[in-house]
Parts: C-alpha cells; sequence; structure tokens
C-alpha cells in the first residue's frame, strides 16, 4: 500500500504541466488514438502550459510595475494584473481534477436526454472548464469537494435548460436551425432580465439600430493588437513614464495581447482528440432524435451588435476601474467582455442600444467580482504552479464569468444565509427568464418602426453553393497536392499586361467561381 | 499553395478545433499543399482577401460577404464540421472549391 501510495503522490507531485499531459496521453490511448496522434497532443498539451506560464509572467513583468506606479500617483490600488479567460483556462486545466468534469457532463447530459428533461445534446467540451473553474471556486470557500461536484452538477442543468430556451431566439438571429448555445455566459441574463424589462418603458429602446456601419469604424480597435498597445500607452503615460518607455510598453503589452490566443490555441488543438472521442460517443446514442446540438458561443459572433458592444465597453471599463472606490484589477488581457456581452446579445434579441446600456451598468459588477475572487485566482495560480505571483500581486479576470451564479452558490454552500437567500431568489429568477424567453417575440419582430415590419436577421442564404459537390468520392482522394495551386483571381492579375489590350472581348467571360 | 481560414470569437476555441478536423482530413486523406488556419472575427475583414477558402461557423455578415465576392474567395458552410453533424457535406464543398482553384 505504501509503496501505492508513494507511486500516486509521486505523480502528482510532478506537477500541472507535467501530471495533466500524462493523464492526457492515457485517455487518448484508451480512446483509441495512434500513438504519434496521442504522443503528440499530450507534449502540445505540456508545451500549452509552459506556453502560457511564459506570457502570463512576461504580462505580470511588464504590466505591474506600471500598475503599481499608476496607482501610486492616482491613489488607487490596482495590484491585481487581469490575464483574460485564456490565462484563467490555462491555469484551470492545470488543475488535478480536471479530467473528472468530462464524464460528469456526459452523465448529466445522458440522463437528460434520456428521460427528455432537455432537447440540448451538449458536444461543446472545451467549456468544460468553465465547470472545473467554478469547482475551484466552490472548494476555495467550502474545503468541501462534493459541493464543488454539485454546484458544477447544478450549473451543468441550467446550461442545458438555458440551450433549450435559447435555441428558437438563436436560430432566428442566426439562422441557422438546430443548433445552440449551452454556455455559463449566457446564464448572466438571469441579471440582466429586470432591467431589460425597465428598459422596454423608454421609447428609444424600442427600435431597431443599424450597427454595419458603426462596426466597420471601430473595427481596429478591436483588434487585440491595436488594444493591447493603445492600453499599454495609456497605462505608460499613467504611470509618469518617459515617452520611450511608453511606447515600450505599449510594444510589449500589445505582445502580450498577441501571444494570449496563440497559445490558447495550443490547449484546443491537444485536448480535441478527448473532445471528439466524447462527442462522438454522444452523438451515437442519441442519433436519430430530435436534439439540438449545444456549441460554444461563436455561433452567434457573425452579429455586429455584439462587435459593437464590446468594443464601446473597453473605456468604461478602463475608466470604471480608475474611480469604483475598493476596485483592485487593472483590466488588460480580459478586457473584451464576452462573459457579458453573449447573454445580452440573446436577451435583448440583438438591440445594440440595450446592449450598451446594460454593459455600461453591469460593468462595476464584474470589476468588483474580478476584485473579490483575485485571491482564488492567484491561488489556484500557485496551487498548479504554472503562473509564479510577487507578494503583494495578485492575479485576476476582468470580465469574471457567471459572478453573480458562482459567488451566490458557492457562498450558499458555506451555510450564509444571504448567499442562500440570493441563490434561491436566482433560481427563481431563472425560471421567470425561462418562461419569458419561451414566449418572448423572436428577435426579428420584436422591435418595429412604427408599423414596419424589419428584418434584423442576416439575408444571406444557407445553402450558398449552386454547384453540386456530390460527385466527389471522399474515399478518393489520397495524395492530392494543391502546393502549387493559387487563386485564379490572383494568376489572372498577374498574367495581365496593360500592354496587350486591343481587340479584348469580354462578352462570354462569367466569373469563374463568383456564385458560390 | 492553397490557403484556408476559419474565424471565431477569438480565434482560440471553435475556429482551432474545426482548423483541426480540417488538417486531420487532408492528413488522413494525404492531401498535401494546403495550410488552414485560425483567426478571431476582429481580424478577419483585414486578412481575409489573402485566403482562397473561407470555412465559417457564424454566417458571414455583409462586409465579410462583400470581400468574399470581390476576392474570389470561396465560401463554405463549416457548421457540419464543427457540430460533427454530416462533416462530409463541409469538406465535399472544401475539395471542389480546392479543384475549382
Amino acid at each position: 500500500m505504501d509503496i501505492l501510495k508513494t507511486i500516486v503522490n509521486y505523480i502528482l507531485n510532478l506537477g500541472g504541466p507535467v501530471f495533466v499531459p500524462l493523464i492526457m496521453f492515457i485517455i487518448a490511448t484508451i480512446a483509441g488514438l495512434k500513438l504519434r496522434k496521442s504522443v503528440l497532443a499530450a507534449l502540445t498539451l505540456g508545451v500549452a502550459f509552459s506556453g502560457m506560464t511564459l506570457v502570463v509572467n512576461y504580462m505580470m513583468d511588464s504590466i505591474s510595475p506600471a500598475a503599481k506606479a499608476m496607482s501610486k500617483i492616482f491613489h488607487l490600488s490596482l495590484n491585481a494584473i487581469d490575464a483574460g479567460w485564456t490565462g484563467v483556462a490555462a491555469i484551470t486545466w492545470s488543475y488535478k481534477s480536471a479530467f473528472l468534469f468530462f464524464p460528469l457532463l456526459l452523465a448529466i447530459n445522458f440522463v437528460m436526454l434520456s428521460f427528455k428533461w432537455t432537447k440540448t445534446l451538449n458536444v461543446d467540451m472545451w467549456n468544460v472548464w468553465n465547470k472545473i473553474f467554478t469547482y475551484v471556486v466552490v472548494l476555495y470557500f467550502t474545503h468541501n469537494a462534493f459541493y464543488g461536484f454539485l454546484v458544477a452538477g447544478v450549473q451543468i442543468v441550467l446550461e442545458l435548460k438555458s440551450g433549450d430556451m435559447w435555441q428558437r431566439h438563436i436560430e432566428d438571429l442566426t439562422g441557422m436551425p438546430g443548433v445552440t448555445v449551452p454556455h455559463l455566459v449566457t446564464l448572466f441574463a438571469v441579471i440582466l432580465q429586470p432591467l431589460n424589462k425597465l428598459l422596454d418603458f423608454i421609447p428609444a429602446m424600442n427600435r431597431p439600430f443599424d450597427s454595419a456601419a458603426l462596426q466597420k469604424k471601430i473595427g481596429v480597435f478591436g483588434d487585440n493588437t491595436a488594444m493591447g498597445a493603445i492600453i499599454g500607452v495609456l497605462l505608460g503615460f499613467g504611470a509618469g513614464y518617459s515617452v520611450s518607455k511608453s511606447l515600450n510598453l505599449a510594444i510589449q503589452a500589445a505582445t502580450a495581447m498577441t501571444l494570449f490566443p496563440m497559445i490558447s490555441k495550443l490547449f484546443m488543438q491537444a485536448l480535441s482528440p478527448i473532445a471528439d472521442a466524447m462527442s462522438d460517443f454522444m452523438k451515437k446514442h442519441f442519433n436519430g432524435r430530435e436534439v439540438y446540438i449545444g456549441l460554444d458561443w461563436p455561433i452567434l459572433a457573425g452579429r455586429n451588435e455584439l462587435w459593437v458592444t464590446v468594443v464601446i465597453l473597453v473605456p468604461v471599463m478602463l475608466i470604471f476601474a480608475m474611480i469604483l472606490p475598493g476596485n483592485t484589477v487593472l483590466p488588460f488581457a480580459g478586457i473584451i467582455n464576452l462573459s457579458f456581452v453573449v447573454a445580452a446579445l440573446l436577451l435583448t434579441g440583438a438591440n445594440l442600444l440595450r446592449m450598451i446600456v446594460l454593459g455600461i451598468i453591469t460593468t462595476p459588477i464584474f470589476l468588483y467580482s474580478a476584485t473579490y475572487f483575485a485571491p482564488i485566482i492567484t491561488n489556484l495560480a500557485k496551487s498548479t504552479g504554472t503562473v509564479k505571483v510577487h507578494a503583494g500581486q495578485q492575479l485576476s479576470w476582468s470580465t469574471f464569468e457567471g459572478p453573480d451564479f458562482r459567488l451566490f452558490f458557492a457562498k450558499a454552500f458555506t451555510g450564509e444565509w444571504w448567499a442562500i437567500g440570493l441563490s434561491i431568489l436566482w433560481l427563481l429568477g431563472f425560471i421567470w427568464l425561462y418562461i419569458d424567453q419561451s414566449k418572448a417575440k423572436l428577435p426579428s419582430q420584436r422591435y418595429t418602426l412604427a408599423g414596419m415590419e424589419t428584418a434584423t436577421t442576416a439575408n444571406i442564404p444557407v445553402e450558398a453553393s449552386s454547384t453540386s459537390t456530390d460527385d466527389i468520392d471522399l474515399d478518393d482522394l489520397d495524395g492530392m497536392n494543391f502546393g502549387s495551386t493559387s487563386k485564379k483571381a490572383a494568376q489572372a492579375n498577374k498574367s495581365t499586361s496593360l500592354e496587350d489590350l486591343d481587340g479584348m472581348d469580354f462578352s462570354n467571360s462569367a466569373k469563374n467561381n463568383g456564385n458560390k | 499553395m492553397a490557403k484556408i481560414i476559419v474565424a471565431c470569437g477569438s480565434g482560440v476555441a471553435s475556429s482551432e478545433l474545426v482548423v483541426k478536423h480540417i488538417v486531420d482530413f487532408f492528413d488522413d486523406h494525404s492531401i498535401t499543399g494546403v495550410e488552414v488556419e485560425a483567426t478571431d472575427f476582429k481580424k478577419l475583414p483585414d486578412i481575409l482577401a489573402n485566403y482562397d477558402i473561407y470555412v465559417w461557423i457564424a454566417r458571414p455578415n455583409e462586409e465579410i460577404q462583400t470581400i468574399v465576392e470581390k476576392n474570389n474567395i470561396a465560401s463554405v458552410n463549416g457548421l457540419p464540421i464543427f457540430t460533427g453533424q454530416n462533416p462530409e457535406i463541409s469538406y465535399r464543398d472544401i475539395i471542389a472549391a480546392l479543384k475549382n482553384m
């Protein structure tokens, strides 16, 4: 027994970046992956952990001193650096019991589908991480693993129910049938719902609003690199740095912002074999049933309103971070508030004005949550050994996902009465939201100009390809090489000489694949 | 070299998943010479013109549609790959677009 204990302890103490890839390798092998692929997947996961450690440390080293200097000048206490969802997800994946949440999600979804308690089949295995994170939060407060699993389980059930609830709205907003978004971020609608109801009384909020033109104007500021540079240079000036030092900080901040998603991609690459095996298993068992496929929120990202809102909220968040008393978080890598905007888009039926107003009102909630949860994220980072946080520094996430749900339910299990009360109130709020959204008019019919129907759904047909591709045999493709192929349009451009145009006849030309 | 781009919210999770599937598909069929990349929607309008095929998981808006048409880019519905329901539909479209180049 002792030997076994020693071995288990030895493996657990290898640290996240070694231990988790090891588990990954074992699972991938069990799932029947080829040796080459499972070795690569495991190694990629390890690389992703170290890569993220590099970037977070780099970010902390360049931003922290400036944040400190600025805090001194303006008498603020911005000591928590924002690692964004990519940073927090990375740290969370390195948590020891992370992989237990795949089977938990599968089991709950399986049972609920079997008893027809939901129509949503969640195949979004990437966002298993936000269940793990909930577990970590609950564990921190209650020191009880069972409560952690319980709250994570409640979250999975609520996500599936919200998947059922949003499906018809998502079909209307995107034109894509049979898909939905059972994601924790959409549950923030429970908090937004009463506020949104109040906005009904303001006439300007009941008109449609065209956001396409706005998006073109603000597009460049939404770019990660540009945004990093802007925040960096502002921070430099705020810290009283010289121009050259501020410009250097701008480049460093832009570097961190650009590298975050690059590293995060590695997680996805590494985890996809597991995710595939899990979702294949689920699909095999519910083949033929009418189910809504639950996907990650980016299927909604084609809506301009979403991007316009988050970019407008960036300066709002920075200003609030400066003026809110007691706030310790300097918004950085998580400044694009995806934790708010998806719920707002769905709840308001993509009404830009409402989304912006709701966003401004709720920004303090996110900053205070980030302040409140900073010790937990810092603790998680330290205990998994992924990021080194210096004394007096904290790590946080300025747009903390599901702050309401996580706080109330975690605290409720410590037996605090206010939290139990708020949790019950929250659940009632969810039921109200569920009933209300099941009756609510579809987004494209909700806001009308006096007597005029406006279509807000995109009007690009789904059946885009008019050429038949049925004759392509997918089993007979081996060895195709497109290495020397390039677009016809591009070739045509190069070979066109302006000296040899006389007598050209375009009457018979048509665009080659223009009707795709 | 043929170039395919997939886009999603942060260019991290969903698009990367679809990229991985497409790359695996090419691998399994020993198809070479195709580069598949992921990006985020905010960047997409700036870089889309450099690619030959756009595999989408969120319906292209007007701006994207205009770029696609202007630059003769084949636009392929990637949802079947993303949802895992009949991914062959998307793969067929991609191969057709590649052959068409």
